[in-house]
């Protein structure tokens, strides 16, 4: 499932306080739905634009789950 | 010029404000939510003349009264400190305009006909917690069924996105966030009960340690304490009572948007305030050209672009550069948060709304402390959570 990179952030404070490797943000676009999720790791890639793929199934709750996002890097992907 | 018209046809009954009360904000300790809520109401009291018996009805916006304050019904708990008897007392949480939805329901209840004379309170306690317990309980201020809340998004973060997109959308260079802070700071500096009173330099406000990327610590408000408070009473009791230089509320409109990141229509403005903004503007028979004066709801520097947009004090796109320029300084074409705003007054929650109008009834009585030149109409637009409630208030000197 690939997407758009619609805006995203590196949260360097996150809930739980100062990080020493910052999550990101990202919201992005999917054929038209908005889906938000979070991104860790090699973020070099993340930009308004940027291609991205979400990993995660839909959880029991009734609320999707998406917990990680990333991209085969800029120009992987055509974004 | 007619102002004040109810947009559905007639005439309508008009609230002044006519007293106000403000404790400093910043990182109060030893004192509780009702301490500060009942210090800045009796100032307010005493500055309006006004005792118990005079008061019809009482509006306390706070948000987090209980998960951060330990308090539960501050209302009639605030009612009962300052000796109002059985008068009728609520509390009203809108996030960070939770101040400002007081006032509107106050404004309504003396419109309405139903009380002559109201006390609109704000508080919020906020200190003596860890950040974590804090930021945790700012953050559920979002849907928290929804993915962002989910993913680990905090305010800071909320706006970051905001700002991200504002920057790529208006080819924006990043370093002109710090005026911004910069401005509001030397603002506050004026101000003796802000929470920040030193100003800072544009290369100290772009050293700070990053926060959420493009925000710096210098572009987002601080936790702070503290408490403000108005009297508005109707027009005619006010005539009745010889009050001193009323400010009439020529109009004070409400709207709702999105309660999430993913569900917002834009991520460089914020529907609920464009709604409140043109509704205000009706109401009180003006536009935005009329505004001589405007606190806004700078809880993080790039809200402070997004507010003059949607309230179209500025063409979109263009508020960075009219910040550049020094247009919304004191002394500027159009003064904006002369108070420091939340960046420097501080953002004790549910205080927050309430003291933006007490700015700017000080600023159209001529008494403020950054006072901007003849400014006869102002404006106040207070938002809460991710845009999920705005409210925007239009003021103007009486004659």
């Amino acid at each position: 499932m690939t997407g758009t990179v619609l805006t995203f952030t590196r949260i360097h404070v996150g809930v739980e306080g100062p990080r020493e490797e910052p999550y990101a943000v990202i919201v992005a676009d999917f054929d038209g739905e908005r889906i938000c999720a979070r991104a860790e790791g090699e973020l070099a890639w993340l930009r308004i634009g940027a291609p991205v793929r979400l990993e995660g199934e839909a959880g029991g709750d009734g609320h999707r789950r998406l917990v990680s996002a990333r991209s085969d890097g800029p120009g992987a992907i055509p974004g | 010029m007619s102002r004040g018209i109810d947009i559905n046809g007639g005439g309508r009954r008009r609230a002044q404000v006519i007293g106000h009360g403000q404790t400093s904000f910043g990182r109060l300790d030893g004192v509780s939510l009702m301490d500060l809520a009942t210090a800045a109401t009796r100032e307010a009291m005493g500055s309006a003349s006004i005792g118990p018996a005079d008061v019809d009805g009482l509006f306390f916006g706070t948000f987090a009264s209980l998960a951060l304050g330990g308090q539960g019904l501050p209302a009639a708990v605030l009612s009962e400190r300052l000796g109002l008897g059985d008068v009728p007392a609520v509390s009203l949480e809108g996030a960070c305009a939770s101040g400002s939805l007081a006032f509107r329901h106050a404004v309504r209840a003396i419109e309405a006909g139903e009380i002559e004379v109201a006390v609109v309170a704000g508080a919020e306690k906020m200190t003596g917690h860890t950040t974590a317990v804090v930021t945790d309980t700012l953050a559920r201020a979002n849907d928290t069924g929804a993915e962002s809340y989910r993913a680990g998004l905090t305010f800071p973060g909320f706006f970051a996105l905001v700002a991200q997109r504002y920057l790529h959308d208006y080819g924006v260079d990043r370093d002109l966030l710090a005026e911004v802070s910069v401005k509001n700071r030397a603002h506050g500096a004026h101000n003796d009960k802000a929470h920040f009173q030193k100003p800072v330099s544009r290369a100290e406000a772009l050293a700070a340690r990053p926060i959420a990327d493009p925000l710096r610590l210098f572009d987002c408000s601080p936790i702070s304490d503290g408490g403000a408070a108005l009297v508005i009473a109707s027009r005619e009791w006010a005539a009745a009572h010889d009050v001193v230089r009323p400010i009439d509320v020529l109009s004070v409109a409400q709207a709702g948007g999105a309660v999430s990141a993913e569900r917002m229509d834009s991520f460089v403005s914020l529907s609920a305030a464009v709604s409140a903004a043109q509704e205000a503007y009706a109401g009180a028979g003006i536009g935005p050209e009329d505004v001589d004066v405007a606190e806004v709801h700078d809880c993080f520097s790039v809200a402070e672009w997004v507010a003059l947009e949607d309230l179209a004090l500025v063409p979109r796109g263009e508020a960075a550069a009219t910040t550049a320029e020094g247009a919304t300084r004191v002394g500027g074409r159009l003064p904006v948060n002369p108070s420091g705003g939340l960046l420097s007054k501080g953002h004790p929650i549910g205080a927050t709304g309430v003291a933006q109008i007490i700015e700017i009834a000080k600023q159209l009585r001529g008494e403020a402390d950054n006072q901007a030149v003849d400014a006869r109409v102002g404006l106040a637009h207070n938002v809460g959570g991710t845009g999920g409630v705005a409210v925007v208030t239009v003021l103007e000197r009486a004659a």
